[in-house]
């Protein structure tokens, strides 16, 4: 589905920690509108999709927010 | 992490972001030919570039030992592990 990549798709550098933000960006993360969950929607709604354009991107968007790592990095 | 491996991890993620912006385009557009050699384009920068970080830096991807007495890919450090402090 994804290939794990040993590399960061952008450089992170947290120079002050800021819990307040933190926590509002792990709701991006995990939870109701996190993109684990939308990565999964993505690739189940691609199973439905009769056009062959959409269902290209639908798996692409899907595998795409699959690597979430830069997110998960920042904890 | 040096400013060199900075640098090269720097070119390598603006290849890999033009070649997927690329080619997300291409999905909705797959007779656009111009975006087609863009891609192609892209695509070859992002191998050459890694070519170059895996040799000096270590495997990308599990399957690319270099050595052949060890198994390089579960060399430290980890993208998550900071080496500068």
């Amino acid at each position: 589905m994804f290939q794990y990549e040993k590399k960061l798709q952008y450089p992170i550098n947290i120079k002050t920690t800021d819990p307040k933000l933190a926590s509002l960006i792990i709701t991006q993360y995990g939870g109701p509108d996190g993109e684990l969950g939308a990565s999964i929607r993505y690739l189940s709604q691609r199973f439905a999709m009769p056009y062959p354009e959409l269902k290209a991107l639908l798996t692409d968007i899907g595998s795409e927010v699959a690597k979430l790592h830069s997110n998960s990095t920042i904890f | 992490m040096s400013t060199e491996q900075e640098m090269l991890l720097r070119r390598l993620s603006g290849a890999q972001f033009a070649a997927w912006e690329t080619h997300m385009f291409l999905d909705t557009h797959p007779n656009d030919g111009l975006a087609l050699e863009a891609n192609k384009k892209y695509q070859a920068k992002f191998l050459e570039v890694s070519k170059e970080y895996e040799s000096k830096y270590g495997p990308l991807n599990h399957g690319d030992t270099y050595g052949d007495t060890r198994f390089e890919w579960v060399n430290d450090p980890w993208p998550w592990e900071r080496t500068d402090d």
